[in-house]
């Protein structure tokens, strides 16, 4: 397992985390929750914005180099070429949700607790945020899965 | 500096189906994937950039308009946009798989 990998999926979690607990602090916002909240989802978009320039960094120099052919030549060529093909497009989605649910919050900061409409509107950005983080961790999984198959396939 | 919600939500969008359209259009010509790979060396870096750029510009285009008073309904759009482009570039990459 290469340590990018690791920080890539570490940065990625913790920016989901960060989304998950802007949705309780908003769930009954006072004005310290929402103060939470925003510095939450800034904190968030920056651990996002890092997945994503570790992720790819490690994407470009690494995997399409030595797991990438592996992968295709291995029993699951479809992990590289559904699962992580969709990964990594679908990912660049991540950044951009995360900074329109912090800018939103900015934004409305101190109309949130009455507006309940701006403040649904962020719950459901945040949790898409959420639930596509961690079907990126998911589809890693299955890629991981793909190079393991492909390895023990050379080795057996 | 004070956002303007209703413009990050429609740049969100535009963002999301743009990475749609050019995910598509680069495994369809490989012109356009030649193209984006001599941006910064590699079509998906290619991709990001475009993006980004993409994102503040439409940002920056569509502030002008005032804030709309239906967030609710523009935050709905960006969700639907988001899991409908993922479903389009998922079944691409099946379908091209399928297809060999």
């Amino acid at each position: 397992m290469h340590p990018l990998i690791g920080l890539h999926a570490v940065l990625g979690e913790l920016g989901a985390l960060a989304f998950l607990w802007v949705i309780v602090e908003l769930l009954n916002p006072t004005e310290g929750r929402v103060r939470r909240a925003k510095i939450v989802a800034l904190i968030g978009t920056a651990m996002l914005v890092a997945a994503w320039v570790v992720g790819g960094y490690y994407y470009v120099t690494v995997y399409g180099i030595e797991v990438k052919p592996l992968i295709k030549a291995g029993p699951t060529p479809w992990a590289h070429s559904v699962i992580t093909e969709t990964k990594e497009h679908v990912f660049l989605f991540l950044p951009f949700l995360a900074a329109l649910a912090w800018g939103t919050l900015e934004r409305y900061r101190a109309e949130i607790a009455s507006n309940k409409n701006v403040r649904i509107g962020i719950i459901l950005v945040s949790a898409l945020i959420v639930l596509m983080a961690f079907s990126m961790a998911g589809m890693g999984f299955i890629i991981s899965s793909g190079f393991r198959a492909a390895l023990e396939a050379q080795v057996l | 500096m004070r956002w303007n919600a209703t413009a990050l939500a429609y740049a969100t969008i535009g963002v999301i189906w743009l990475i749609v359209g050019m995910t598509i259009w680069a495994e369809q010509q490989e012109s356009f994937k030649t193209l984006l790979a001599s941006l910064a060396g590699h079509h998906w870096v290619g991709k990001s950039i475009i993006a980004t750029i993409a994102f503040v510009l439409l940002y920056m285009i569509m502030r002008r308009k005032g804030e709309s008073k239906n967030t609710l309904t523009l935050m709905l759009l960006v969700c639907a946009s988001a899991i409908a482009g993922g479903i389009v570039i998922f079944s691409f990459y099946v379908g091209h798989y399928l297809a060999g």
